[in-house]
């Protein structure tokens, strides 16, 4: 796993965020490699962990939460002497991590309208990161802004530059996002459910362009979101998180293709299709996602598992293994499969 | 008591004609009326018993203002919203008395998105299901056998009456307005993006709800959704809206396999399937919503479509209603022949 290609590894991380009433273990011992020019999709329903690792990566998680052990291992560029660069030890506050965020690693979020600050023109904000993680190159700043907005697609943009960010739609602004965050030119590239935001028609624009994107600067995307659509259409490599855990991994053709955890199986039915008729009953997963803070004892998944078998699923917590000799190295952490 | 437009079978429930809703553009000190934003121009809809319309389309297209126009919500600037109620008979919203409102919104209900937002924070699952009871004079324990019913109908425990709604889940939230709604035995149920909010496993769980209480009661639903996927699980018949127009309106299977208008094939390709295998082949529709205070000459969707022709530059094209039912607004409806979701998925 550790050949050259690989751009990122995340190993054995567990976060615990401190509340009132007691120690949620948001993520809890994953394990994760990212491969250059690719992109790895994190899938699940809301409050499995799967923020809170994208968050990890960039070390901006709420004060509330912590990294309690694993590592999170980021090869080194050619110009450093070490192999790897752990992330999860440095300081937040580092002169080395704020070179990291932004330089090595950019960042989509979910709600552009709420990411750009209201007051300044939005040319203004991209600069500011091109100015902080472009000096080397003594170019003009606001030249290679102009350059990248020509690059996320847009036609006008010198006056794009002059623009607030409430005269932009949504599709526009997620667009000026992408740009800001490519505009240090990043190794990486974290999308924290970059389209939930947009109607279709601008999602699949914007999908399309990331993919483009990606061809031409040769980045790796860590692609964060809970629509199974949306990874088919843009992953390589998928993990499925549930409460903190990843139940399921592999390449995306034998994540659709051949699903083996009963979770992975169960969301996959749940989800309506275009070409269902009216008579086709959707399968729901039965009851609820758990309280974070009651987390069910062995398999996190086994009070709504339709394959539970008493006294293993709920005593014994599966490991994530290797399933049998696949060129995709799928791996799914469930006692039926041994 | 007015009678329906046209004829209409012993079902409709509801028939919106030619409703129009413009807000005005006020500018400067003075607060005079600049221009105007055609929210909504000139949408036709008829919904019977037992049946769901699905009403679709980009934010800004008029989905949730034409839904709130049906409720009275709004003063319309023209047309006619005409709603069958047990009580009253036929009823135009617009020039309804206060009686006729009264019943109206005793029989006419929504459903709203947000399941957070939609619940106050400081009242108990009681008083929130019980308040329309309260203000229809059921009273005590009365009141209360009525929303332990309800409860149990949507699938949440009776007990729970005394909570307050930090304590539930999303999904457990839309229940409690799924229950608030039907607590009045309405006959017509506005659901305004019920499941959006809501992650896949229990989006499922809703749609099933819905289901279930639409056979057992007889319910008529419009059900205003931009996810084509859910709309195809749960509708009869579906409208997709175009900055404040319909474009085309189908039965929802007719509309998924041979969409007519090139908005809707475009609509339908892009909409991510979960199969890696299939090819990317979606329409990448160029450009932006049209905006509905300075709409484009001639057809509205004439500036992203790909096969615009002179025609449509400058003539807008009419809703023409096809002999099969299928009514489209497109110039071009009957030469072109456009891939809908069974072709793109070659299945």
């Amino acid at each position: 796993m550790h050949d050259s290609s690989t751009l990122l590894i995340i190993h054995n991380l567990k976060i615990h965020f401190q509340v009132r009433q007691g120690t949620v273990q948001a993520v809890d011992g994953i394990s994760l490699s990212v491969m250059q020019g690719q992109t790895l999709a994190i899938v699940g329903e809301s409050g499995c962990g799967k923020s809170v690792t994208a968050q990890s990566i960039l070390r901006i998680l709420p004060r509330a939460g912590r990294i309690e052990s694993g590592q999170i291992l980021l090869a080194a560029d050619s110009s450093s002497s070490a192999e790897w660069l752990d992330i999860a030890s440095l300081d937040p506050q580092s002169r080395e991590m704020r070179h990291i965020r932004g330089g090595d690693i950019g960042m989509v979020f979910q709600e552009p309208m709420s990411t750009f600050s209201p007051v300044y023109t939005v040319g203004y904000q991209i600069e500011e990161a091109a100015r902080l993680h472009r000096t080397e190159e003594g170019r003009n700043s606001k030249e290679l802004v102009l350059e990248m907005l020509v690059h996320v697609g847009f036609a006008h943009p010198e006056r794009t530059w002059a623009q607030f960010p409430h005269e932009l739609s949504g599709g526009m602004l997620q667009r000026a996002m992408i740009a800001m965050a490519l505009i240090g030119l990043p190794r990486l590239l974290i999308a924290d459910e970059p389209t939930t935001a947009l109607d279709v028609t601008t999602e699949a624009q914007i999908l399309r362009l990331m993919k483009r994107l990606q061809r031409e600067f040769g980045m790796s995307i860590v692609f964060i979101t809970h629509d199974l659509g949306v990874v088919a259409r843009m992953a390589e490599q998928v993990a499925v998180m549930y409460l903190g855990c990843i139940v399921e991994q592999g390449d995306v053709d034998s994540i659709f293709h051949r699903p083996r955890h009963p979770y992975l199986k169960a969301l996959l039915r749940s989800v309506p299709r275009l070409d269902a008729d009216a008579e086709t009953v959707l399968e729901p997963i039965t009851g609820l996602v758990p309280d974070p803070l009651q987390r069910p004892s062995g398999c996190p998944f086994h009070p709504r598992c339709p394959d539970f078998m008493p006294d293993t699923c709920d005593r014994w917590e599966p490991q994530l293994m290797p399933l049998e000799p696949s060129p995709g190295q799928t791996r799914a952490a469930c006692h039926l499969y041994p | 008591m007015n009678p329906p437009l046209s004829a209409s079978s012993p079902d409709t429930v509801l028939q919106v004609h030619d409703l129009r809703m413009h807000f005005p553009i006020q500018k400067g000190v003075l607060r005079r009326t600049t221009g105007w934003i055609k929210a909504v121009d000139g949408v036709d809809l008829t919904l019977a018993r037992g049946q769901t319309l699905g009403l679709v389309g980009e934010s800004g297209c008029g989905k949730t203002t034409t839904s709130r126009c049906i409720l009275g919500g709004y003063p319309i600037t023209g047309g006619k919203v005409l709603f069958r109620d047990p009580e009253v008979g036929w009823v135009d919203i617009a020039q309804a008395s206060r009686e006729e409102l009264a019943a109206v919104r005793r029989n006419a209900q929504i459903i709203l998105q947000n399941p957070y937002g939609s619940l106050n924070p400081r009242m108990t699952v009681l008083d929130i299901v019980g308040e329309p009871l309260l203000i229809n004079g059921i009273r005590g324990r009365s009141r209360e056998e009525r929303v332990a019913e309800l409860l149990s109908l949507v699938g949440l425990r009776p007990e729970y009456m005394s909570r307050y709604p930090h304590a539930f889940s999303g999904g457990q939230r839309q229940r409690i307005g799924i229950a608030r709604a039907l607590a009045l035995q309405p006959c017509l149920v506005i659901c305004d993006e019920p499941v959006s909010a809501l992650d896949v496993s229990i989006q499922a769980q809703i749609l099933n709800l819905l289901d279930d209480l639409q056979r057992q009661f007889g319910l008529a639903y419009l059900f205003v959704a931009h996810q084509l996927n859910v709309v195809s699980h749960i509708c009869d018949h579906v409208a997709v809206m175009y900055v404040g127009k319909v474009m085309e309106s189908a039965p929802t299977r007719q509309l998924y396999a041979n969409p007519r208008h090139p908005y809707t094939e475009a609509l339908l390709s892009s909409v991510p399937w979960p199969d890696p295998r299939l090819p990317e082949n979606e329409i990448v529709l160029e450009g932006e919503v049209a905006d509905a205070a300075n709409p484009p000459a001639g057809c509205l969707f004439h500036p992203r479509c790909s096969y615009a022709v002179e025609e449509c530059r400058w003539k807008e094209p009419e809703l023409q209603v096809m002999p099969d039912g299928h009514a489209v607004r497109c110039h071009r409806a009957s030469e072109l022949d456009l891939t809908g979701v069974i072709g793109q998925a070659g299945r």
